[in-house]
């Protein structure tokens, strides 16, 4: 265990994970035999996390049970055992035990579920359901979840606490941020080679003497013994007496470990003999004879005990090294606080009470309020944001809090897979909401778990390849605008498009004239969707087809992105993209049935009003023409079960007219739908709290808020309200070889589609745009050989795009323009557009354009149209590095 | 239940004029009603959800679980917001709340046997002077909710 947090973040994680595999248990029950596949695999994968997270903490009691029934969970997906009731009861025990398990670490952890596992392992030999009877058991809802593990253990194990608590958990907590510095300093020295690990030594021989002295101050003989014989092993390194190898990183790891243990088990000490460990400690510090230390008689050189060492002159030791080391500088202890999580959540919650409160004290001022009122209500208006801002602030951690993890796993997987692997980190700094951090922890680990174990080659086929023997894995944080980038990338054999392909094939996720049309890319691609998996072997590591697609639908759940960029024999990257933080999010509130509901607005596309468009019948659903494509009606107050209240949502019921209400577009579940609400109420910042556990339950909602009036709100969860909805009306992103591409899931854009000259077409990434204004003519003005339009926010010069580009001219004499300002760029200067046509959505890679020039990024088919996909601030910067005198201020205003 | 003395300290509240008792000791606290919102999508056991204190809890029709005719909530009605033992973060809403009385356990009558399939919150039946007060079981309300709720799971299909 590296510290709290990642403890903390590991409970927290397995514990969702356990309610996946709980409510799904209940809902295969009542699965149909067809989808009995399908409801198996997210238990699967839950479990599998579990016994991934819990073995990488070294909680291999936890692990075991968890492997146990990933294995059943297996066995079970695969038809090889049938699905009893009694199986399920079995289960449904197991995820009990998991949550007491996981509820009451590091104490469980001494206890193994001995009994389980032999029912499971009893299961799994007997497969023809014959012995169903011996297995029925008391339902598992009657056991309360605590009293799984024998009560009497846990208070027997309790009973021995004779430490104070308080000091016990600074303790421990300490010594395991000295454990994480250790461990992370010995893999930077094996790396560094010996010369430089003597430097590197010191920090590492503080931490363990830190240890040693703590634990012996508080009576734990036997974590000061091994902590001693760590530290004199270090201090011998330190001098230059011993020297510095891989097998001594070995076996300080070890020790870390071994500590680590001791110390999640403490007060109690853990089973298991130590001195071998010690005594390999001690020998290991003398590779030749007679370089025993010359003549430094430092404390810590004391002839190695063998035998318990006397505490009291321990102690005086440790005061005196003590007195000798540099003093932690006093600002770097009181500059960080333990807060447990619980009382950021309240704050945050008390924050967003106190806003509510100032706006109901508004309004019952006097209208309008006096002076002094007006100051006040000022007053309380700046501290309430302010105190909301710096509550966000303390839910902030650094990515290093994650990636730290990384380093020690990369190197044992480097040694159990016999590949030298180098991992590079990048942006430990970067700040991430714990929301985020959370999301990014099980994906990351997947990601880099998959580098080493199939991205990277082993060292001969490296060799062979003409690469270094040692592969590198990048792990990369930044910030960009409102997102989290994180790059998972490696040196190693790349996604072979023509593998891919042929496994997918295989695996029947697509047909092989589907594959033969796919690109590359796309080809690559497919290994993010579910059941697939390219290597036969099932691994430890990074097991049997559960992989890079759960990275994606996690992802994707929380508004990432995953995007793969590969090349064959070269390397792979992976790019995760996330929202800033979670407990805020953009959304559009409509009403619904009398009810408000919150619409996240990454899962919002377009709204349109109902009135404007055609609504059909077709086979008794409702569906929508919207420019030429047709669209599913998803009627919410159907799906929700709201009937009878408020004004009648859009439908064709009555009239097919103009009906009532708008249409949100949505893209979830892989559909292209429309949803259909009453009233628009607005769109705002809503802090996102979590879902009542019972309404989990019914997939409809993603999450709760307390809107601006103080009332609460659901948010809803698009994903399965569509999926609710029932199966796809429209073949729209199911078959047809132009579907293939979305099928495929080529990346797409949106863009804004507009028109200048008579005849060609164009399209700017809303990417690349920073606004985009109306002029009408009385706003124009003519400066030399420049128009200028003259706008409230300033003076824009405005550029055609004839005169950079071999297009049409626009007429000279037109009332109404459009002004499309770069992001980047010189801010000055504007595109004029004659006409904004729409927007939408163009594929990322353009098609090679017929028409070459500056800013031009290629060919897109727009409804069925060629249009030119351009860069408006390449352009922009074309004209005006044209002129004499904006070049400098272009080369400040465009450098990236 | 305070079931480990031979006291249990009893709360009795009034929902459509009939009296009924919790233990005072699932009892999170009792408050004037905040404005409750419908939940959508959920079953008709389910009345709502409420604000307090910036915390919310959700609020389980105590009349439908009873069998008795629901009505929408009323200003006047007073929140009864159970303990995290009972589950989590929920309550109910009351006409009034009457009283709180200590009784032996003696007077306490078990339900006969707690059958699975019954879903009444009633736990047992308070044997009081006047009439007996049936006593009321916030975690069986609880499960009773989530066995509804489980039971319909959505339809998932994938694409």
């Amino acid at each position: 265990m590296d510290d709290l947090a990642v403890l903390a973040e590991f409970v927290a994680e397995a514990l969702e994970h356990l309610v996946v595999v709980g409510d799904g248990l209940l809902a295969l029950e009542q699965a149909a035999p067809g989808e009995f596949r399908e409801k198996i695999q997210p238990l699967f994968r839950a479990m599998h996390s579990i016994k991934g997270s819990a073995g990488f903490l070294g909680f291999k009691n936890l692990e075991q049970l968890a492997h146990s029934s990933e294995t059943l969970l297996d066995a079970l997906r695969q038809e090889k055992i049938p699905c009893t009731p009694a199986l399920t009861d079995l289960l449904l025990l197991v995820t009990d035990r998991l949550r007491s398990m996981v509820g009451n670490l590091p104490i469980s952890q001494e206890i193994a579920a001995t009994d389980l596992l032999a029912r499971i392992e009893a299961t799994l030999q007997v497969r023809p359901a014959t012995q169903q009877a011996a297995m029925i058991q008391v339902p598992s809802g009657m056991v309360p979840p605590l009293s799984v593990i024998p009560a009497a253990a846990i208070s027997a194990l309790r009973e021995q606490e004779i430490v104070d608590p308080l000091l016990l958990a600074e303790f421990t907590a300490e010594a395991r941020e000295h454990l994480t510095a250790l461990s992370n300093g010995l893999l930077a020295m094996e790396e560094a080679g010996p010369e430089l690990a003597r430097e590197g030594t010191h920090p590492l021989f503080r931490a363990m003497h830190s240890i040693k002295g703590s634990a012996g101050f508080l009576g734990f003989g036997w974590v000061e013994r091994l902590a001693h014989a760590a530290e004199t092993l270090l201090d011998g390194v330190r001098q230059g007496i011993v020297v510095f190898s891989r097998d001594m990183a070995d076996l300080l790891l070890r020790v870390a470990d071994r500590l680590r243990g001791m110390i999640d088990a403490l007060p109690l000490q853990p089973s298991g003999d130590d001195t071998g460990l010690i005594q390999n400690l001690l020998t290991i510090k003398n590779p030749s004879p007679g370089a025993f230390p010359p003549a430094t008689p430092s404390v810590v050189w004391s002839p190695p005990a063998t035998t318990p060492p006397d505490n009291q002159r321990t102690q005086v030791m440790a005061a005196l090294n003590h007195a000798a080391e540099p003093a932690q500088p006093e600002g770097d202890r009181a500059s960080t606080l333990r807060v447990p999580v619980e009382i950021i959540d309240r704050l945050m919650n008390l924050a967003s009470e106190l806003v509510l409160a100032r706006n109901q004290a508004l309004e019952t001022l006097p209208t309008p309020p006096d002076a002094r009122g007006r100051q006040l209500m000022q007053r309380i208006s700046t501290v309430t944001t302010d105190l909301q801002q710096a509550v966000m602030l303390t839910r902030m951690q650094p990515a290093g809090t994650l990636f730290n993890r990384f380093p020690r796993m990369v190197r044992d997987l480097a040694r159990t897979l016999e590949k030298r692997i180098h991992l590079g980190i990048i942006g430990t700094e970067v700040e991430l909401d714990k929301s985020v951090l959370e999301k990014l922890a099980d994906p990351l680990t997947h990601l880099v778990r998959n580098a080493c174990d199939h991205g990277l080659e082993g060292p001969a086929e490296r060799l062979r390849a003409g690469k270094p023997e040692t592969g590198s894995i990048d792990l990369q944080a930044r910030q960009d605008g409102g997102q989290i980038l994180v790059r998972v990338s490696d040196d190693g054999r790349g996604i072979d498009p023509a593998r891919v392909r042929a496994k997918a094939v295989e695996r029947g996720l697509i047909t092989s004239a589907e594959a033969e049309a796919c690109s590359d890319s796309q080809a690559q691609a497919l290994v993010l969707r579910p059941g697939f998996s390219t290597v036969d072997k099932v691994t430890d590591l990074s097991g049997r087809g559960v992989g890079l697609d759960v990275v994606k639908t996690n992802l994707e759940s929380v508004g990432g992105t995953l995007v793969i960029d590969s090349v064959p024999g070269k390397g792979t990257t992976f790019l995760l993209r996330l929202p800033l933080t979670l407990a805020i999010i953009p959304a559009l509130v409509v009403r619904l049935g009398g009810e408000r509901l919150c619409l996240p607005q990454r899962d919002l596309e377009e709204l349109v009003s109902a009135s404007q468009c055609r609504i059909s019948e077709m086979g008794g659903h409702d569906v929508v023409e919207l420019r030429g494509q047709p669209l599913e009606v998803i009627h919410l107050r159907k799906v929700l079960g709201l009937t009878g209240m408020g004004p009648q949502a859009p439908g064709p019921e009555s009239v097919r007219g103009p009906s009532k209400g708008f249409l949100a577009v949505v893209r979830a579940a892989g559909r292209r739908v429309t949803l259909a609400v009453d009233e628009l109420v607005g769109s705002q910042e809503i802090v996102v709290k979590p879902l009542h556990p019972l309404l989990r339950g019914l997939g409809f909602h993603g999450g709760a808020t307390v809107l601006a009036d103080g009332l609460p709100a659901l948010i809803l969860d698009v994903e399965g309200v569509v999926r609710a909805s029932g199966p796809a009306l429209l073949p729209q992103l199911a078959t047809g070889p132009e579907q293939m591409a979305s099928r495929l899931e080529t990346p797409t854009q949106a863009a804004v589609i507009f028109e200048y000259g008579p005849s060609e077409r164009f399209a700017a990434p809303l990417a690349l745009l920073r606004r985009v204004d109306r002029v009408v003519a009385s706003q124009l003005e003519r400066v030399g050989n420049h128009r200028v339009a003259c706008l409230e926010s300033g003076n824009l010069v405005m550029v055609g795009l004839d005169e950079v580009l071999a297009v049409g001219a626009a007429q000279e004499n037109e009332q109404e323009l459009f002004l499309l300002s770069p992001r980047k760029g010189q801010p000055g200067r504007a595109l004029i557009a004659t006409r904004i046509l729409d927007t939408s959505m163009v594929p990322m890679v353009p098609e090679p354009s017929p028409l070459k020039g500056p800013g031009i990024l290629g060919s897109v088919r727009v409804d069925g149209r060629l249009t030119l996909l351009i860069d408006p601030g390449e352009i922009l910067m074309a004209t005006a590095l044209a002129e004499p005198g904006w070049t400098e201020t272009i080369a400040a205003g465009v450098a990236p | 239940m305070n079931t480990s003395s031979d006291r249990m300290t009893l709360c009795t509240v009034r929902v459509d004029n009939q009296q009924y008792a919790f233990d005072m000791l699932a009892i999170r606290e009792a408050n004037q009603a905040t404005p409750c919102v419908r939940v959508p999508g959920a079953p008709a056991e389910v009345l709502g959800m409420v604000n307090l204190r910036g915390s919310l809890f959700l609020l389980l029709d105590i009349r439908l679980l009873l069998g008795l005719p629901t009505r929408e909530p009323a200003p006047q009605d007073l929140l009864v917001v159970f303990r995290p033992s009972q589950g989590e973060a929920f309550g109910v809403l009351v006409d009034s709340l009457d009283d709180a009385m200590v009784v032996p356990t003696r007077k306490i009558t078990p339900r006969a046997e707690n059958d699975a399939n019954d879903p009444s919150p009633i736990c047992g039946v308070v044997l009081n002077e006047h009439q007996p007060i049936p006593l009321l079981s916030p975690s069986l309300m609880y499960r009773r909710v989530k066995n509804l709720i489980g039971t319909r799971a959505p339809l998932e299909k994938h694409s």
